[in-house]
């Protein structure tokens, strides 16, 4: 059974049709991303799956017990005056699925620590989240979910706040991350930095347009004007 | 008079007692409302507490026990609407405090005869704290302590993030629903002493004064305890010592204390 099954999935937001007869699945360790341009529905999609917006029709499928792990465009907090500590956000990611009364564990706080030095953040421990730059914050986002040991990595627009790179660094952690087991699941509008690590590729237009390898993605830029604006754009980039 | 002399009166026993747990009460539901942006809820609420005692004058000569329900019902309801996307949550509150407002002044103008005693519920008096009080804020208390020891990690999480939080299964909808019930209960416990003019100030002000010392979420959540109380205890004796409305003090003393703390973090750039 597929990590992930989308089966004719539609969503509409009351008139306005975001999206129509989506099918895939998601296979375990895979690298997906799903590309598209502004308006295509790749958030409404990952609101779908994620749970926080009820499908029109259509059936979404979880493999049983499946811990996800979502990794968002940015904070979802932008008032940087908010009270919250690195230490405190990074420890929500693995206290959530705690059972009962839930307190953080000396493994928790080992996990933590080794995070925060493998994203070179630890000297931010007990600093404030909203004093921290855009990269340093999404590090942070990173290591709350995966304090959770996902077993989906579902990010939104992962790397909007950093700078190329930062971004080609991110993309190697991934990778690590990927080779180690986790499946991947990312949406942008672009794959540029992205390229080097993806198995597959979705190309959303509210309904799935393209879904192969990236090779075939890049080589089938006839197929589309959409595909071909964007796969001469990633091409562009790898050179 | 010396401040010992406070303790030989039973109303002023009382006073401190029920201030104390439902000043600590109101400080950490207000935590989280005042960072969910939510903080309007108190003064919201306590304005549809003003036309639930209407409704409970006009009943009974025990107007808190009928107001009670209607103030977490329509909490409730206050919380159901802002959760759709057509009514946001202040146009929500706006709507029930105008609505009950209205209904409480009509009610007292049709009925007449509770017009004094309705308007007493405007601003609270500590000489009115029953024994009855008391053990409804030590009611409050033990559950919102309750709540809050077995719910603090997620109250924080989906406070600070709440899209993160329901992905990661914590129940947010559910949570929420049980801080809009308390908040309705505190409201309505503490206007006997606070008044529904000034009851929302035990909800707002701990908060944003702990918040001017740039501290994480639980040393601001302890800070603001720390203030509630010290205000409280301070309001309370202030007022009887020297004859001044209680409600008013409490609420002025908090007002300096921000005032001060503000001042202090702009001219430093924070307080440590």
């Amino acid at each position: 059974m597929s990590l992930l099954d989308v089966s004719q999935l539609s969503v509409k937001y009351e008139s306005f049709t975001a999206l129509k007869d989506v099918n895939f699945s998601v296979e375990n360790g895979e690298f997906l991303a799903v590309l598209g341009e502004n308006g295509s529905g790749k958030t409404t999609l990952i609101k779908a799956i994620l749970g926080l917006k009820e499908p029109h029709s259509g059936i979404i499928t979880w493999e049983k017990g499946i811990r996800l792990g979502y990794l968002p465009q940015h904070l979802n907090v932008q008032d940087r005056s908010f009270p919250a500590t690195v230490k405190e956000v990074i420890l929500t990611g693995a206290l959530a699925y705690q059972k009962g009364f839930k307190r953080p564990t000396l493994a928790m706080h080992q996990k933590l620590d080794t995070l925060l030095a493998d994203f070179s953040i630890a000297h931010l421990k007990h600093q404030r989240i909203g004093t921290l730059s855009g990269g340093q914050q999404q590090r942070v986002l990173l290591a709350r979910t995966l304090m959770s040991d996902p077993d989906i990595l579902i990010m939104d627009e992962p790397t909007s706040a950093l700078d190329s790179s930062m971004r080609s660094t991110f993309y190697d952690l991934l990778k690590d991350l990927n080779e180690g087991g986790m499946t991947m699941m990312l949406i942008t509008h672009d794959v540029g930095s992205a390229s080097d690590v993806l198995d597959r590729v979705i190309y959303l237009d509210q309904t799935i347009i393209f879904d192969g390898t990236f090779a075939d993605y890049c080589e089938n830029a006839a197929i589309s004007p959409y595909i071909h604006t964007h796969a001469t754009h990633t091409h562009e980039v790898h050179k | 008079m010396t401040l010992l002399d406070i303790f030989s009166y039973g109303f002023m026993v009382r006073a401190l007692i029920a201030g104390i747990l439902i000043g600590l009460s109101g400080a950490f539901l207000g935590s989280f409302l005042v960072l969910k942006r939510f903080a309007m809820i108190g003064q919201g609420l306590a304005h549809v507490a003003f036309g639930a005692v209407a409704i409970g004058l006009l009943l009974g000569d025990q107007p808190l026990f009928i107001a009670m329900p209607i103030v977490v019902v329509v909490s409730i309801l206050i919380l159901k609407l802002s959760e759709k996307t057509s009514v946001h949550g202040d146009a929500a509150i706006g709507l029930a405090a105008t609505v009950a407002m209205a209904l409480g002044t009509l009610l007292a103008s049709v009925d007449g005869g509770f017009q004094t005693e309705l308007n007493s519920y405007l601003f609270g008096s500590i000489l009115t704290v029953q024994q009855t009080d008391i053990w409804l804020s030590i009611l409050l208390f033990g559950s919102v302590a309750g709540f809050g020891l077995m719910y603090y990690y997620d109250l924080f999480s989906m406070t600070y993030d709440p899209v993160f939080a329901e992905v990661s299964t914590i129940r947010v909808k559910r949570l929420n629903l049980i801080l809009a019930i308390f908040t309705g209960m505190t409201v309505v416990i503490g206007i006997q002493l606070l008044g529904t003019i000034l009851i929302s100030s035990f909800i707002i002000f701990p908060t944003i004064i702990a918040m001017q010392f740039h501290q994480g979420f639980l040393k601001t959540l302890i800070i603001a305890l720390s203030f509630a109380l010290a205000t409280v205890l301070a309001g309370i004796m202030t007022s009887f010592v020297y004859d001044l409305p209680t409600g008013s003090t409490i609420v002025l003393l908090n007002a300096l204390i921000f005032g001060f703390t503000y001042s202090v973090k702009q001219l430093r750039g924070g307080l440590t």
